[in-house]
């Protein structure tokens, strides 16, 4: 038995470590004002450090890292605050496009790719109804409407899940095909999302990967973002509580903020442990123990957080700090693929 | 033990009801509905507070003399509860409630007759200027100066978490005017006119994309000694009146039931994806249900400290735990209206505001739209006026005697 970081693991985190330097509030809050709400420079460094080609296989132009590996690099990223959709536009779409000449592009930074899986008022339901793929003899065309499509503000190609006879597949379409239409819109993390409709937007033949599995995969990820976005508050926290004076003291020498910050350091501890569990610890019923781990990883992000921004008084309210960043990256990947609720629910189901 | 009200107030009620029906327009109750925080912008608070000023009801908790309505506290509890029943937009509270009491119960008969009728008409807009970057929890250790030259006060320091300064011409402060007293003592109540060239205001954006607070600076800040309200180094002594004051007679839990009654609403038509509306999800069902119970227990909690100011008690330290109560029952909710939109509750809008022709077009509907920057406003409720810790630290020792 062994929790150690191998090389390779402590070569990406180290990557992660150093590519996350550069990005504080300020660099974040420019960003977000950038077209697409993304830097795109930065983003071409990170996949020339190769932490999107990481997830993909090498067979495909990949380094074919592990799921640990990546679980890693995930959570490094959240410790430093990136503000970088790797998860959604790096990690995810490299799975979809495994064996598509569309992967290149996304490997090498050049194309951002987003995915387009939600659908209006079926909240986190993952088979495709809303878009239609119609086969006909001259091809196939999507007709319908997606939501929620991470970063579709900024991405030059979408990876969309439509309904075929029955079936739920994939199919990749470039941003400038003709009958898409994109209406980007702010979320929590300030990043861009969009709704996107599609009015007989031609496509070529289905991706074939399984979207199922390759979710269930990016939940992994998901949680340990969280795990890593959580350790950094806490610690950010930690470090404020001993150095903030009020009454003549630091406020961490009072109890009742000792007792908090016990609490919270349990709860990432915690975290951190489901996590390795989930790695680690190979189960039947797979899909559900993420499922599982995510609710529970989720729900004790949102606290750590909460309190995060509770002890740091009027300055955790604001934008100028990276606390308030944190709960809201927390608060979109708690819900992103299932919320707590519902992931507890398919948990329990089949505990 | 009885908890009717007389069929006086009852009848009360019922003007106030058939007043709000016939002036609150749909402008102002799209401004209410869409505004994520407290402090409503004065765009709509202004019209709001025009239609009350003419019928007389606006300076609520003010003597009759000084321009009230004359009401017993029952009135004003009923007056508040059928507002936030009918989804009214806020006053601006920091003249009306905040300073506008202090100076009718300290204020000069000169004070009194220059600065109540300017804010019942809306003239001046007022801010409040009492936390400092280094004084939050710990208010007493504040640093900003006022030195007495000759007829004026000069003021140097900082201000944090100014809301509305940027709308306000007066501020209302605590500043230090005798740094030799012992820390309570030597702090005065200063007002302290905002349009001239020592003073600036910088706003600070919150993480609910809401441009509400600000830091102001003061370098060589005047103002006329006249504008001291009581004597120097009684305002410690005011501030925790105004406190008082404000928490007194308080009237949350109506809100908070509209609001779950409209979350009930939503979850109704909210479809789940997968069976049936989100009324019909058993886990969002019990949460919704728990915390009306939690709601409804709460609204008791407020008419048992209101009985008590109907035979004259002061309201006292329970008004702790009311804003105990009341701030984390407020964040459980927002926190279940964000849970209730699933993807749409993560739309986070960095315009502003999100009422009128000018406002962004929402993913879903306009609840889902304002759900998350009410949300995440909302985490100022257990920080602001006050900390749940400093709160608890209150109960603790004049509550429970520890």
């Amino acid at each position: 038995m062994n929790f150690d970081l191998d090389e390779d693991q402590s070569l990406f985190k180290a990557t992660v470590e150093r590519f996350v330097q550069g990005c504080d509030v300020q660099a974040r809050l420019r960003a977000r004002k950038l077209p697409g709400g993304l830097d795109r420079a930065r983003w071409s460094e990170m996949a020339e450090a190769g932490l999107i080609a990481m997830a993909a296989a090498e067979a495909d132009g990949g380094l074919g890292a592990s799921e640990t590996d990546c679980a890693l690099v995930a959570q490094a990223l959240g410790q430093g605050l990136a503000m970088e959709p790797w998860l959604e536009c790096g990690f995810l779409p490299a799975r979809l496009l495994a064996g598509s000449p569309h992967l290149e592009g996304v490997i090498d930074g050049s194309v951002l790719a987003a995915v387009a899986f939600a659908e209006t008022g079926r909240r986190y339901a993952l088979d495709a109804k809303h878009v239609q793929a119609h086969a006909g003899a001259g091809g196939t065309v999507l007709r319908g409407e997606k939501t929620f499509v991470l970063s579709g503000g900024a991405a030059e190609l979408f990876i969309v899940s439509a309904n075929l006879d029955g079936a739920t597949v994939l199919y990749a379409v470039p941003r400038d095909t003709a009958g898409l239409d994109i209406k980007p819109y702010p979320i929590v993390d300030g990043s861009l999302a969009a709704t996107i409709t599609f009015r007989d937007v031609a496509v070529g033949e289905p991706l074939a990967a399984s979207l199922a599995s390759c979710i269930d995969e990016a939940m992994v990820m998901a949680i340990a973002e969280m795990v890593g976005t959580a350790h950094r508050l806490f610690d950010d926290t930690l470090a404020y509580v001993k150095a903030r004076e009020q009454f003549g003291q630091p406020i961490g020498r009072f109890q009742v903020i000792q007792h908090r910050m016990v609490d919270a350091y349990s709860r990432v501890e915690q975290m951190q442990s489901a996590l390795y569990r989930v790695l680690l610890v190979p189960e039947k019923e797979r899909l559900a123990h993420i499922c599982g781990i995510k609710a529970l990883v989720s729900d004790d992000a949102i606290w750590t957080a909460q309190q995060a921004v509770q002890l740091h008084g009027g300055m955790g309210t604001t934008d100028d700090l990276g606390i308030g960043h944190g709960l809201k990256r927390i608060l979109l990947l708690s819900k992103l693929f299932a919320d707590p609720a519902s992931a507890m629910a398919a948990y329990a189901k089949v505990a | 033990m009885d908890i009717a009200f007389t069929d006086e107030d009852l009848a009360f009620r019922d003007e106030v009801r058939a007043f709000l029906d016939e002036k609150l327009n749909p402008r102002l109750r799209e401004g209410s509905a869409q505004t994520p925080s407290v402090f409503t912008e004065p765009d709509i608070t202004r019209e709001w507070q025009a239609i009350l000023n003419e019928k007389g009801w606006l300076a609520t908790s003010w003597p009759k003399e000084d321009g009230g309505p004359g009401w017993s506290v029952v009135q004003k509890y009923l007056f508040e509860k059928e507002c936030a029943i009918a989804g009214a937009p806020s006053v601006p509270i920091l003249g009306l409630k905040l300073v506008g009491p202090v100076i009718c119960r300290f204020g000069t008969p000169a004070q009194k007759a220059h600065f109540l009728p300017r804010i019942l008409s809306g003239e001046d807009y007022w801010c409040q200027g009492y936390s400092e970057p280094g004084s939050g929890s710990d208010l007493a250790s504040l640093k900003t100066r006022a030195e007495r030259v000759g007829d004026k006060y000069i003021v140097n320091g900082s201000k944090i978490w100014t809301t509305h300064a940027h709308h306000a011409n007066w501020i209302f402060a605590l500043v230090r005017t005798n740094p030799e007293a012992k820390k309570q003592e030597g702090i005065s109540f200063l007002l302290i006119p905002m349009e001239q060239p020592g003073v600036t205001v910088n706003p600070i954006m919150t993480m609910a994309n809401d441009h509400e607070v600000n830091a102001t600076f003061f370098d060589n800040a005047e103002s006329d000694a006249s504008n001291l309200i009581g004597e120097e180094g009684q305002g410690w002594t005011i501030a925790k009146f105004l406190l008082e004051n404000e928490r007194g007679g308080g009237c949350a839990a109506p809100g908070l039931l509209a609001q779950l009654d409209r979350i009930e609403d939503y979850a109704r038509a909210e479809p789940s994806g997968v069976n049936g509306p989100m009324i019909h999800d058993a886990g969002f069902a019990q949460r919704l249900a728990r915390l009306r119970l939690e709601a409804q227990a709460f609204e008791v909690t407020e008419l048992r400290i209101l009985a008590e100011m109907i035979k004259g008690r002061p309201a006292g330290p329970q008004t702790s735990l009311v804003k105990l109560v009341s701030s984390n029952l407020r964040q459980s909710i927002q926190m279940l209206s964000v849970d209730l939109f699933g993807y749409e509750g993560l739309q986070l809008p960095t315009a502003r505001p999100l009422y009128g022709n000018m406002a962004p077009e929402p993913i879903g509907s306009n609840e889902a739209q304002v759900a998350m920057p009410t949300y995440l406003n909302g985490r100022a409720y257990t920080i602001f006026g006050g900390s749940d810790e400093v709160q608890k630290t209150i109960i603790a020792k004049q509550v429970l005697g520890l």
